[in-house]
């Protein structure tokens, strides 16, 4: 063994600043088991969101049909016979505005909503002084999705901002009482919006018949949605209670007759040349499934939102049912 | 102090090995079988930094880590019982010279490596990637035992005729081939895990940065003639500057010094000891730098989470399963516990992520109706802790769905050969079952017509026990096979 030079000796200061440390150690980790000497092992509790009604009081039960052929004038003219956006809309309120922009597909096939409806909808809230959002969780990708349907230009010439999801925006909801109790869904713009405005279209759709004002709220739903396939109405049924909107602008400039509800060619498309304005979900979808052909019992959704209260399926008992040329 | 120190490490391995042996049904009472886990700072302190949650029993393993900031590694040298058996093979690959004996005892800085795994498991840990299991030493022996030791004595005892329960583990072979590995590389130093790798005596080696208190060498009275360090196992430099980070406190050092230079006690001004690990700043760093790539990299393909997630069948309780991989230590307690052998260490069914978590796998076996023995072993709430009553779903009629139960009909002998069969029918556990028949005409190959009846599932009713596919005659590919579709901690309720 090599000769090693004596090494340095600790000085009094040294040893004492070790057995400061040491102590403090000794304790912090001491410390740490007594913190945690009660823990007992839970599961993760998953606390649910719930979203508020958005619906502006006084203003339940009212519906105008309005028809032409200018998409923007009747959206115009029917929110002028309801009195107007600033009925529902306050300064300062937060939109959030939810068109049908499902699939990557031009406005001409029909299926998503009208860019002059929606257009119209964000120019008249913006008009009111509210920030206004448009967001929707598309099945094909997102931005494509508003691009090609136009959307994404009708909302940003009416000064209205484009708001995609992303994975962080989702969260567990309460949805309804039926089959879907809680659902990954686009909780933070809900969460963050103060009036919630849809805009669907009129599509037929090859399970549940139409695609009108509540099926459109799937759009609030994460990933795993294909499943509600397995019930649908009760889903549909369970997504109008989770959404009370404070108006919905029902877009049947072009209705998609067949082939829903992707639709893809021209030939699936009828100009319908309406706009119905309302707040009550269950009538407006009785009036879009009529624009289809259907019957209010073929479409089975529509008479259990009625049972649940959501609405009512016939318009002459609404409180206001008007209808308007434009 | 030496004997002493081999009394303890002889005990600690025994009480290990009686923990272990009491982790099975019937033996199960009660006994803290975690106890060993437990008292692990590092599994404590990595659950709590990917889940933050822990159980009360995190006291141990914190008060341990107290006790090593005072006195040092007394933990490696004295109770782990990887530590021991290391130790032991250790002695069994001495060589006999004792300049040969210094040679392999010598400080090296490579020793430092363990430090930089450890900054790199807890980066990863903090991001809620749990993979501290691996190299835990005792989730490490714990698996070793359950997957491989265990079923060893087991094969042992059938040799001589004793009636024992057959345990088969699908990744034993890798889980052993670590193990003897570790063995072996005793040959090449002795401990060399302890020395090299384990991440454990790394937290508490950094613990051991200001003990006051340690072995020391009398500069007078010490001939430098380097004994000390021909039984070193540590490789903690006795003979010259100490290492108080790598010090196992075994007293060899002590009880073989001829001029009685070395003693334990308070540090005095005789002598510096080497207090903290040659840790650079540059490496620390770099593992930082490391954790977090190895978490970017091992999630790039979606593995335990998001697209790309593989659907695996957990056991009764398993939380969702990114919650799961936050908390499993892969130290195989449930696999050990599990009566009909069906939990098996995932190879590649679980991602990278999930490598050796417990997963079902029905051609082992199935999940039994009434029992819930894994979730009583889990240390850490990965499987979170229920009674029989709350997994059968007595108080609220929601049993737990492991998944759901899917026919082949191009395998399943009513369906594709109109052959009677229906045992799944027969050995389904839930009641009313959840598989019901239909009578229906058929028509046999010479033309004839019968009657038969063909079996079908309720996904109202399955609970994905798996009982069914486990038991199908068509032993290669079950004709009815579970898969997670519909498994209640995914959520969903009615919606498979």
């Amino acid at each position: 063994m090599k000769e090693t030079p004596p090494p340095a000796a600790w000085t009094r200061r040294e040893l004492l600043q070790r057995a400061a440390g040491a102590a403090a150690l000794a304790a912090l980790s001491g410390g740490a088991g007594w913190v945690f000497r009660n823990r007992r092992l839970v599961p993760p509790s998953r606390t649910l969101t719930t979203i508020t009604p958005f619906a502006v009081p006084g203003t339940a039960s009212e519906m105008v049909i309005a028809r032409g052929t200018d998409g923007a004038a009747l959206v115009r003219a029917a929110v002028a016979e309801l009195g107007g956006m600033q009925r529902f809309v306050k300064p300062g309120d937060r939109v959030l505005v939810k068109p049908n922009c499902a699939f990557d597909r031009p406005p001409h096939l029909g299926a998503t909503t009208s860019p002059e409806v929606l257009g119209e909808v964000v120019r008249l809230c913006v008009a009111t002084g509210a920030m206004v959002r448009v967001t929707d969780n598309p099945i094909n990708d997102a931005e494509g999705c508003f691009v090609k349907s136009g959307l994404k230009d009708a909302t940003i010439k009416a000064g209205g901002e484009l708001w995609l999801p992303a994975p962080a925006l989702f969260r567990m909801t309460r949805i309804g009482t039926q089959k879907i109790t809680a659902w990954d869904a686009l909780a933070t713009p809900l969460v963050w919006a103060t009036k919630v405005i849809g805009v669907p279209t009129v599509k037929s759709h090859n399970l549940c018949g139409a695609s009108l004002t509540m099926k459109n709220w799937y759009g609030f739903l994460g990933n795993a949605r294909s499943r509600l396939h397995q019930s649908i109405h009760e889903a549909i049924a369970d997504l109008a209670q989770f959404i009370t909107p404070t108006l919905v602008v029902l877009d049947g400039m072009r209705m998609l007759v067949r082939n829903g509800p992707t639709g893809g060619s021209a030939a699936d498309v009828m100009p319908g040349n309406v706009v119905a304005v309302g707040t009550d979900q269950v009538a407006l979808d009785t009036f879009g499934a009529e624009l289809l052909g259907l019957a209010p019992q073929e479409v089975a959704y529509l008479g259990l939102a009625a049972q649940l209260g959501v609405g009512v399926l016939d318009r002459a008992k609404l409180r206001i049912m008007k209808e308007v040329r434009a | 102090m030496k004997a002493l120190r081999r009394y303890y490490q002889v005990f600690f391995l025994a009480l290990f090995g009686v923990l272990i042996y009491l982790t099975a049904q019937g033996r199960l009472k009660g006994y803290p079988v975690t106890l060993f886990l437990d008292s692990s700072a590092l599994n404590g302190i990595g659950a709590l930094l990917a889940s933050w949650n822990v159980a009360h029993t995190i006291w141990i393993g914190f008060g341990i880590l107290a006790l090593t900031a005072l006195f040092g590694r007394f933990f490696c040298g004295w109770l782990c019982p990887l530590g021991a058996m290391l130790q032991c093979m250790s002695w069994l690959f001495e060589p006999r010279a004792v300049k040969a004996r210094i040679e392999r005892n010598r400080y090296v800085t490579a020793q430092v490596y363990k430090y930089v795994l450890l900054v790199l498991l807890l980066v990863c840990a903090t991001w809620g990637m749990l993979q501290i299991g691996w190299f835990d030493p005792i989730a490490l022996l714990t698996r070793s035992t359950a997957t491989f030791l265990a079923p060893l004595v087991g094969d042992a005892r059938h040799m001589y005729g004793r009636s024992v329960p057959v345990r088969c583990f699908q990744g034993a072979p890798l889980i052993a081939g670590v193990f003897v590995g570790l063995l072996l590389l005793n040959a090449y130093r002795p401990r060399f895990w302890c020395r090299y790798v384990c991440p454990l005596g790394a937290l508490l080696g950094a613990a051991a940065r200001w003990m006051p208190f340690g072995i020391v060498r009398d500069t007078h009275t010490c001939t430098n003639c380097g004994l000390c360090e021909s039984v070193c196992p540590a490789a903690c430099a006795p003979s010259t500057t100490l290492r108080q980070h790598e010090c196992f406190l075994c007293w060899n050092c002590v009880a073989r010094c001829p001029e009685k230079s070395l003693t334990w006690g308070m540090l005095r001004t005789r002598q510096k000891n080497a207090s903290a690990p040659d840790l650079t700043r540059r490496m620390f760093l770099g593992a930082l730098g490391g954790g977090i790539a190895a978490i970017a990299a091992l999630r790039l393909p979606g593995l335990g989470r998001g697209r790309g997630a593989p659907a695996v069948i957990r056991p009764p309780g398993a939380l969702p399963e990114a919650d799961f991989l936050e908390r499993c230590l892969k130290c195989g307690q449930c696999m050990k516990v599990c009566p009909t052998n069906v939990l098996q260490p995932a190879l590649s069914e679980a991602g990278v992520e999930g490598l050796l978590t417990p997963v079902l796998n029905m051609t082992y076996g199935y999940c039994e109706l009434n029992c819930t023995l894994c979730s009583q072993v889990c240390p850490t709430g990965a499987i979170r802790r229920m009674t029989i009553a709350e997994k059968l779903g007595q108080p609220d009629g929601k049993p737990i769905k492991l998944g759901t139960a899917f026919f082949d009909r191009g395998r399943c002998l009513p369906w594709a050969m109109m052959r009677n069969c229906l045992v799944c029918q027969e050995v389904c556990p839930v009641s009313p079952k959840a598989i019901y028949t239909l009578e229906e005409e058929v028509v046999m190959p010479d033309g004839t017509r019968l009657r038969l009846r063909r079996p079908y599932i309720d996904p109202a009713k399955c609970i994905g026990c798996g009982l069914c596919q486990h038991e199908c005659p068509l032993h290669d590919r079950p004709a009815i096979r579970v898969s997670a579709v519909g498994e209640s901690r995914a959520g969903g309720g009615f919606y498979l």
